[in-house]
């Protein structure tokens, strides 16, 4: 488990993407689509004009908590903010059409199988150039204990 | 509208390797040269220069043809990511095509050997801002790939070995030494399950190539090739369930490519592929048409696309062996295919060469299997 550190006073905290996602302080992070107004299609990130209607208004749509895995890979030594391991794939939640992108706990290849469930949770993916902890989702297997 | 003929009267190159001490800039002029008297021109010939590069920063073009005494022509500087020499290409051959222009520089040039790391994606992109580097793209495809088809990592490694092979026959390729399959397997991984030996190369390299119409290639020293197709597609967004295993981006180029020729993929002699990566290469087997969705290891472990099969594939090396300096590779391509396609490739001399086609994509955005795509199918002037 990793530690969040809290932000200095002068640094308001870093939310990567935090239009996104929330922490309701469960351990989970709930992630937000934006949802076409006209067609119900979803989209995470969000786009300006709906690809399958040409809508141009979205509201927010909650996903729900579980999706199942794509795919995803393990990435040694990256350099740059990247830690010298971790895992990134995709999450596709069936009922919404929506696939996201994002970083995964696990970094065992074993821990992990194409189709399982996965839901997401708050963490610091990286430490930016300045020192400070930079706040987003990422997924972990949802059979895991937390 | 239709296209009048168009050629390539001439093409060259600078071997691509690691030239830390020669500026990006000279890299291209020397490639500028090579081009200009292969084609038997002294360069008043030339109406515009366009020139393809991903990091070369701003004015290349200008920077370079300094060197050359063809400043004064409109020069365009292109960027295209991994597909900005074969845009530059693609652009010029619509010119002299569209008959604006009657002979045409083309240059590809990049410069990657004084960086560090992987080529990281626009922080501004949602799946780079995650960490979702280009080895993170391919991988992703691979265990994807291996999942529905069952490829195994030996299938993988032996995209690495035969590019190997085939490099050491090629005095441009960075690499000169052959690996096996173990060797590809044991070394450092990447993105897991690609290796290091299964990623391409950083490099630098500059090639150049003159697009001309059908009366400078009835006068030109060598036999000119002809531009049967040259397509240029961006990609689709698809933010739901897009098939990580199928690039719709190189399938949509192909179909184009192909009816634009009058051609189908049985037609090809050879290709130079976009193998960025090992499970790259199999992929675009796929997209291009040479054998269906789940069937690459098969072909590769056939030796249908060795050296010495029915269709040769990346016979330079590709990106894999050759290198990857990504502004150059697209046009290095085609400096491949005119060579073999003029019988004048020495001990990778594909047999009875008569159709080849580059494919060049590249460019991560989120949505998108890949930014932009460029196919050209070259044929021996008969």
């Amino acid at each position: 488990m990793q530690d969040v550190p809290s932000a200095s006073p002068d640094v308001p905290e870093q939310r990567l993407h935090g239009q996104y996602w929330s922490d309701p302080g469960d351990g989970t992070a709930a992630l937000i689509a934006s949802a076409c107004v006209q067609c119900q299609a979803a989209y995470l990130p969000s786009i300006a004009r709906c690809t399958h209607c040409g809508g141009r208004e979205f509201s927010p749509r909650p996903l729900p908590q579980e999706g199942q895995l794509y795919t995803y890979t393990i990435i040694h030594k990256n350099g740059s903010v990247w830690p010298p391991i971790y895992t990134i794939g995709y999450v596709d939640y069936p009922e919404d059409g929506v696939r996201v992108c994002g970083q995964i706990l696990e970094t065992d290849p074993q821990a992990l199988r194409i189709g399982m469930a996965m839901r997401a949770e708050p963490a610091v993916l990286y430490t930016d150039d300045g020192g400070h902890p930079v706040h987003c989702f990422r997924f972990r297997a949802a059979g895991e204990a937390q | 509208m239709t296209m009048r003929p168009t050629y390539i009267i001439g093409a060259g190159m600078v071997p691509f390797g690691k030239h830390k001490d020669i500026p990006l800039s000279e890299l291209s002029a020397r490639a500028v040269e090579n081009a200009l008297s292969n084609a038997g021109f002294g360069g008043d010939e030339i109406e515009a220069a366009y020139l393809g590069t991903q990091w070369g920063g701003s004015m290349v073009g200008q920077r370079a043809l300094k060197h050359t005494g063809l400043l004064g022509l409109p020069i365009l500087n292109v960027e295209n990511a991994c597909s900005s020499g074969s845009t530059a290409l693609h652009l010029a051959r619509k010119m002299v095509g569209a008959g604006l222009h009657d002979a045409v520089l083309v240059i590809g040039a990049d410069k990657l050997s004084t960086r560090a790391g992987p080529i990281p994606r626009h922080p501004e992109d949602f799946d780079g801002s995650l960490g979702m580097s280009p080895p993170a793209v391919y991988a992703n495809r691979t265990r994807r790939y291996m999942h529905e088809y069952g490829a195994t990592l030996e299938d993988l490694a032996r995209v690495s070995v035969k590019n190997r092979h085939n490099a050491c026959l090629n005095p441009n390729a960075l690499f000169q030494a052959s690996v096996t399959i173990d060797e590809v397997l044991e070394s450092r991984m990447v993105a897991d399950p690609l290796t290091l030996l299964q990623c391409c190369p950083r490099a630098d390299g500059a090639a150049a190539v003159i697009v001309a119409n059908e009366a400078w290639a009835r006068k030109a020293p060598q036999a000119p090739v002809r531009i049967l197709a040259s397509q240029l597609c961006s990609g689709r967004y698809d933010g739901g369930f897009r098939d990580m295993t199928s690039p719709e981006i190189t399938l949509r180029c192909a179909a184009a490519a192909y009816a634009e020729a009058g051609l189908d993929s049985s037609a090809i002699d050879l290709a130079e592929v976009h193998d960025a990566f090992s499970i790259a290469e199999l992929l675009y087997y796929e997209a291009l048409g040479f054998c269906k969705r789940g069937e690459a290891p098969q072909l590769l472990r056939d030796g249908v696309t060795a050296l010495e099969g029915r269709l040769p594939v990346n016979p330079s090396g590709g990106l894999l062996a050759k290198g990857h300096p990504p502004g150059a590779t697209g046009v290095a391509q085609v400096v491949e295919a005119v060579e073999q396609l003029r019988g004048q490739a020495d001990g990778r001399q594909v047999k009875q060469a008569r159709h080849a086609l580059t494919h060049c994509t590249g460019g991560g955005v989120s949505g998108l299997d890949h930014g932009a795509c460029t196919i050209h199918i070259l044929a021996a002037d008969a």
